[in-house]
C-alpha cells in the first residue's frame, strides 16, 4: 500500500519523467502531455492502496500508456491539437553562421562532437556517441544546445 | 574540421532538429519494444527530445504544485465522503434521539437536565453542552495483582489518582486495574511515535491536536506503525484521522478540532453496547466484542478526540482501561514536547 505521503513524493520523483514520455509519444503536444500525465497520477492516487511501491517505475508507465490510448481513442492523432506544439524545423533552420567568426564562440569539446558526429554517416551515429564517452540522447542534446548558442550570437 | 565544414555541417539536413528527434524515436520505440524496457534509458531519450522540441521544464513545478493539491483534496473529499456516510447512516437516529429530547423538554424539562446521553435504536446521542457528572463513576480504587509473566513490576496501591499510572492488565485475562505510580517497566513502549506522528502530519495544518503524553506506557503502541492519515478542513472544524497499526490491535484516532463549541456526537452502536462514563476529562467508553471506543475531551476545550482499539487476538476491551490509557494519557502538544525524554527521540 501506498501512504499518501509517499504518493505525493512519487508525483514529484516521476512527474517529469512520465510527462516528457507522454511528450514524446503525442506528437510533441503539451496540452495532451498534461492531461495524460495527470490522469496517471490521479490513477497512482486511486489505486495506491493495491499498488506497490517498489515497482512503481514500471507501473507508472504501463498506466501512461494506457491513459495514452484512452485519450487517442477520444481525440485521434489528427485531432491532436498542435497549437502548442513546438514548430520543429525540417530543414537545419540554422543559426546565421555564415559568418565565421560565430563559430569562435564553440569550444574545443564543442567542436570536438560536430566533428565526430560529421565523421560517422547516417544509421554510425551510436557509434560516434560512444566514441564521445556519451548516449545518443545526450550527444543530440549537445548538439541542440550548440546549434541554440550559436542562434543567440 | 574547418570553419567552413562545420558551417556546411550546421547547415546540412542531417542535422537538423526533426532528423534528430526522428532518430531518438526510433531509439525510443526500439527500447519501448523489449519484454522489460530499461525505464532510465526511456527516460533519457524522452528527456533529449523534449530538450530538442523546445518545450520548457519550468511549467513542471507548477504542474507538480497543482497536482498534489488536486491528491490532497481527493483524499479530504473521501475522509468526507466515510464521514458523511456513517453520520448519515445514523441521520435518523440522531432525529429521533432530537425528538425524544424534544419531547422530553417539552413535557417535563427537569429531568432532562443532566441527560447528556440518549441511547436510541441505533447509537447514542452525546449532547456535551448537556454534561452533568455529578453521577459519573469515581475514579476506581481497586488493589489487585497480576498473573501475566509478561506484566511489569508493580506496586499495587489503593490510593486516588495521583502521578501517573500504568495500565499493566491484559485486556482478556486481568479482569482488573493495577493503579501505581511508580516507573515504568522498560520493555513497555513509549507513546512517543504516536504522538510524533500525530503532531507532525498535523502541523502542515497549523493545528496541535493533544496527544498521548510522553512517558505513557502501553503494550500496544510497541511495534505499531501509522498506515493511514486524513484529514477533513470544514468551515467549523479541521478533523484529523489517524489509523496505527501493530501485531495487537488497529488504533484508529480521531481528533475533531472545533472552532465552534463541540456539536452533538453520534456514537454508532447497539443498544446492547455497554458503556461508561468518567471524569477528567470526561469521557465515554463503549465497548462491543474486540471493539472499544472512548470519546473524550478537555473540560472546556472545543478539541473531540474519539479513538477506537479493535484487538486482533479477539480480546473484549475493558472500560476503565480504556479510559486509563486514551483519555487520561492525552496531554496537550505543549505538554507533551515538553516533557518527552530525549533518549525517546530515536524511538519509534
Amino acid at each position: 500500500m501506498i501512504e499518501n505521503e509517499e504518493c505525493e513524493r512519487i508525483i514529484r520523483d516521476y512527474y517529469r519523467e512520465i510527462y516528457n514520455y507522454c511528450f514524446a509519444k503525442l506528437s510533441f503536444s503539451k496540452q495532451a502531455a498534461e492531461d495524460c500525465a495527470q490522469d496517471t497520477f490521479l490513477a497512482l492516487h486511486t489505486k495506491r492502496g493495491h499498488l506497490d511501491s517498489d515497482s512503481i517505475r514500471a507501473w507508472l508507465y504501463r498506466t501512461a500508456d494506457n491513459v495514452m490510448k484512452n485519450y487517442l481513442r477520444r481525440t485521434p492523432p489528427d485531432g491532436i491539437s498542435l497549437d502548442d506544439a513546438p514548430e520543429i524545423p525540417d530543414t537545419a533552420d540554422p543559426p546565421d553562421v555564415t559568418r565565421e567568426s560565430v563559430l569562435d564562440v564553440l569550444t574545443d569539446e564543442e567542436r570536438r562532437i560536430l566533428e565526430t558526429y560529421a565523421a560517422h554517416g547516417y544509421g554510425e551515429r551510436r557509434e560516434a556517441a560512444r566514441e564521445l564517452g556519451m548516449t545518443l540522447a545526450a550527444m543530440y542534446q549537445r548538439i541542440h544546445r550548440i546549434k541554440q548558442k550559436l542562434k543567440k550570437r | 574540421m574547418d570553419k567552413k565544414d562545420i558551417i556546411r555541417l550546421l547547415s546540412s539536413r542531417e542535422l537538423s532538429d526533426k532528423q534528430m528527434l526522428e532518430e531518438l524515436r526510433s531509439e525510443l520505440d526500439a527500447e519501448l519494444t523489449k519484454p522489460e524496457p530499461d525505464y532510465s534509458r526511456v527516460a533519457e531519450l524522452t528527456e533529449a527530445m523534449r530538450t530538442i522540441a523546445g518545450d520548457d521544464p519550468q511549467r513542471d513545478s507548477e504542474n507538480i504544485a497543482v497536482l498534489t493539491e488536486e491528491v490532497r483534496a481527493r483524499s479530504r473529499r473521501f475522509a468526507f465522503r466515510r464521514f458523511t456516510r456513517w453520520a448519515m447512516t445514523l441521520a435518523a437516529c440522531f432525529v429521533v434521539g432530537l425528538c425524544i429530547r424534544s419531547y422530553e423538554t417539552v413535557a417535563d424539562p427537569s429531568t432532562l437536565a443532566d441527560r447528556w446521553i440518549v441511547q436510541n435504536g441505533s447509537g447514542f446521542v452525546i449532547d456535551i453542552s448537556q454534561e452533568d457528572f455529578s453521577d459519573a463513576d469515581p475514579f476506581p480504587t481497586v488493589t489487585t495483582s497480576s498473573s501475566d509473566p509478561e506484566e511489569p513490576v508493580t506496586t499495587t496501591t489503593t490510593t486516588a489518582p495521583q502521578g501517573e499510572i500504568t495500565t499493566t492488565a491484559l485486556a482478556q485475562t486481568v479482569p482488573t486495574v493495577t493503579v501505581t505510580t511508580t516507573v515504568y517497566h522498560p520493555d513497555y513502549g513509549y507513546g512517543t511515535y504516536v504522538s510524533d506522528k500525530m503532531l507532525e502530519l498535523a502541523e502542515p495544518y497549523g493545528v496541535y491536536p493533544d496527544v498521548v503524553a510522553a512517558d505513557r506506557r502501553y503494550k500496544y503502541f510497541i511495534d505499531t506503525e501509522l498506515t493511514d492519515f486524513q484529514c477533513e478542513e470544514l468551515t467549523d472544524s479541521t478533523n484529523l484521522y489517524y489509523t496505527f497499526e501493530s501485531g495487537e490491535c488497529t488504533l484508529y484516532i480521531t481528533a475533531e478540532l472545533y472552532k465552534t463549541p463541540v456539536p452533538n456526537q453520534i456514537i454508532p452502536f447497539d443498544e446492547d453496547t455497554e458503556y461508561e462514563t468518567f471524569d477528567d476529562p470526561p469521557a465515554y467508553v463503549f465497548t462491543e466484542d474486540s471493539t472499544g471506543t472512548v470519546v473524550f475531551h478537555q473540560k472546556g476545550s472545543s478539541d473531540l478526540y474519539t479513538v477506537t482499539v479493535i484487538y486482533k487476538n479477539g480480546s473484549h476491551p475493558y472500560p476503565e482501561l480504556m479510559y486509563y490509557n486514551f483519555a487520561r494519557a492525552f496531554t496537550s502538544a505543549e505538554k507533551y514536547m515538553s516533557g518527552r525524554p530525549q533518549s525517546a527521540a530515536t524511538e519509534g
